[in-house]
């Protein structure tokens, strides 16, 4: 069987200019390799042809992926762009992020979904903690324009707060480096994608306002070893606000500003550690002689 | 895809377009290969919601390579593809209990009757099985051109061959996987 004559008749089949008979008629000499070759191939694709993608896919996954570009490519104010030591992070594509379907997410909103609507209470460390952030992931995935994404992003952070002041409340120190880290990290990305705007300003400073109060209620009960990690978010929740305030003052905040915030040289790939316990003994003697302690 | 000022527009300008910030410009190359892709995607893994994740991530780790993309005289969705086959390597080594190249969970989609589910099923396990026995660039002609229906083009582009050597590759797979077809119905 000529490997021309079989291009051309599944050229011809998959255009629907012919039938497989028809190219039987035409290559008669070939006919009967020719129809078992054939044969074989419409019933791989008969039986292998997977579906397309769905509308609603389709339809989402188009505002979401340019929203991911948009945000990546969006111009921050130079005051954001010196200020956010993580800043592109967040906006590299993370799979391990598995987006919810949006047939999860209408079904929270309709009120169906048990397993989602059971994990709103969930904390770092609960099992159902990751359907709870999966379902804030769809959020965002549906949100049409970055604008929302940074409403959605602030209020994450928000989120992130209360579960930092649940789990100090509920004494679990250990899955609070995780909660500060998250917090941190929709910060950043409501900053950055949050706009320059008076409005959008105002929103992120009274947002901020409202961080800091709870930060700092969280450093009284917290324990001692936590505090350095909640220290650190306070800090980086008052260098968001003071850029806040300098961009709705027309400044420009240089990189010499006074509590500007340094990149340091890793600072995009540390992972903050969980908060380690403060080592109390006293240090040891100038000497070290065996046996001393 | 209809007749808007977009859609004529060659490859080569909504990359460099896209590479000067115009998002929308990329947004177009994403409706011109999101069905080709996502329908190899969707053949190779075994649940929707993986291809749908990694359909994305093609499209996104192309956009975030945009910089060192270079034509090369292959088109755009040649090197989507290779970013999809790249991506599939990394997804099956996660999740290798998921590899079921051919093992579509999709069939009850297309007909809710159990004696057609069971029957496609087996036939589906029959073709998956004679395809295993072939060599890997085998497999891959057949699911470019005979499953997909890609034109040789397009297939000689993805596969960085000659139309000729896709032909004639096609031929040889065919033919060995009618053999295959009939040494399993024996």
């Amino acid at each position: 069987m000529d490997a021309k004559i079989l291009e051309r008749c599944m050229d011809r089949i998959q255009g629907g200019e012919a039938t497989l008979e028809d190219c039987l008629r035409d290559y008669p000499d070939q006919a009967p390799v020719l129809e078992l070759v054939l044969r074989a191939a419409a019933l791989t694709r008969d039986a292998l042809a997977p579906p397309g993608p769905t509308e609603a896919f389709r339809a989402s996954s188009e505002a979401r992926v340019l929203n991911l570009m948009r945000a990546r490519l969006a111009k921050m104010h130079p005051a954001m762009r010196n200020w956010s030591p993580i800043r592109g992070r967040l906006l590299k594509w993370q799979p391990a992020y598995r987006l919810v379907s949006a047939s999860l997410a209408v079904a929270l909103i309709a009120g169906t979904a048990g397993v989602a609507y059971a994990s709103g209470e969930a904390l770092p460390g609960d099992s159902l903690y990751g359907v709870k952030r999966g379902v804030e992931q769809a959020a965002l995935v549906l949100s049409p324009r970055s604008a929302w994404d940074a409403r959605l992003q602030l209020a994450f952070a928000g989120k992130r707060l209360e579960e930092v002041e649940a789990l100090v409340e509920l004494g679990r120190a250990a899955d609070l480096g995780a909660a500060l880290d998250s917090y941190e990290a929709a910060l950043a990305a409501a900053l950055e994608l949050g706009g320059t705007d008076q409005q959008a300003l105002e929103r992120l400073g009274a947002a901020l306002d409202q961080h800091e109060e709870a930060l700092a209620r969280v450093m009284e009960k917290a324990p001692e070893r936590a505090k350095p990690a909640i220290s650190e978010a306070l800090e980086r929740s008052r260098q968001g606000k003071k850029a806040v305030e300098q961009v709705q003052q027309g400044e420009h905040p240089s990189e010499s500003a006074p509590g500007q915030l340094t990149k340091t040289p890793d600072a995009e790939k540390q992972k903050r550690e969980p908060p380690k316990a403060k080592d109390r003994t006293p240090g040891p003697p100038a000497t070290l002689t065996p046996g001393t302690y | 895809m209809g007749e808007t000022e977009t859609s004529a527009v060659s490859d080569a300008d909504l990359i460099a377009r896209a590479r000067h910030g115009q998002v929308e410009s990329f947004g177009e190359l994403y409706r011109r290969y999101l069905d080709p892709i996502y329908r190899y995607v969707r053949m190779r893994v075994n649940a929707e919601s993986d291809a749908e994740d990694l359909c994305e991530t093609v499209f996104l780790r192309a956009f975030e390579a945009l910089d060192r993309y270079e034509e090369r005289g292959h088109p755009f969705s040649a090197y989507l593809y290779q970013v999809a086959r790249n991506l599939l390597v990394d997804h099956y080594r996660r999740q290798p209990a998921s590899v079921g190249l051919e093992e579509a969970d999709h069939i009850e989609e297309l007909d809710s009757n159990p004696d057609t589910v069971v029957l496609r099923r087996e036939q589906v396990r029959g073709i998956s099985q004679a395809l295993e026995q072939l060599p890997e660039d085998y497999r891959e002609v057949i699911r470019l051109r005979v499953v997909l229906e890609l034109p040789n083009a397009t297939v000689a582009a993805w596969m960085e061959r000659s139309p000729g050597a896709v032909r004639v590759l096609l031929h040889r797979a065919l033919k060995a996987l009618r053999e295959g077809l009939s040494e399993g119905a024996d």
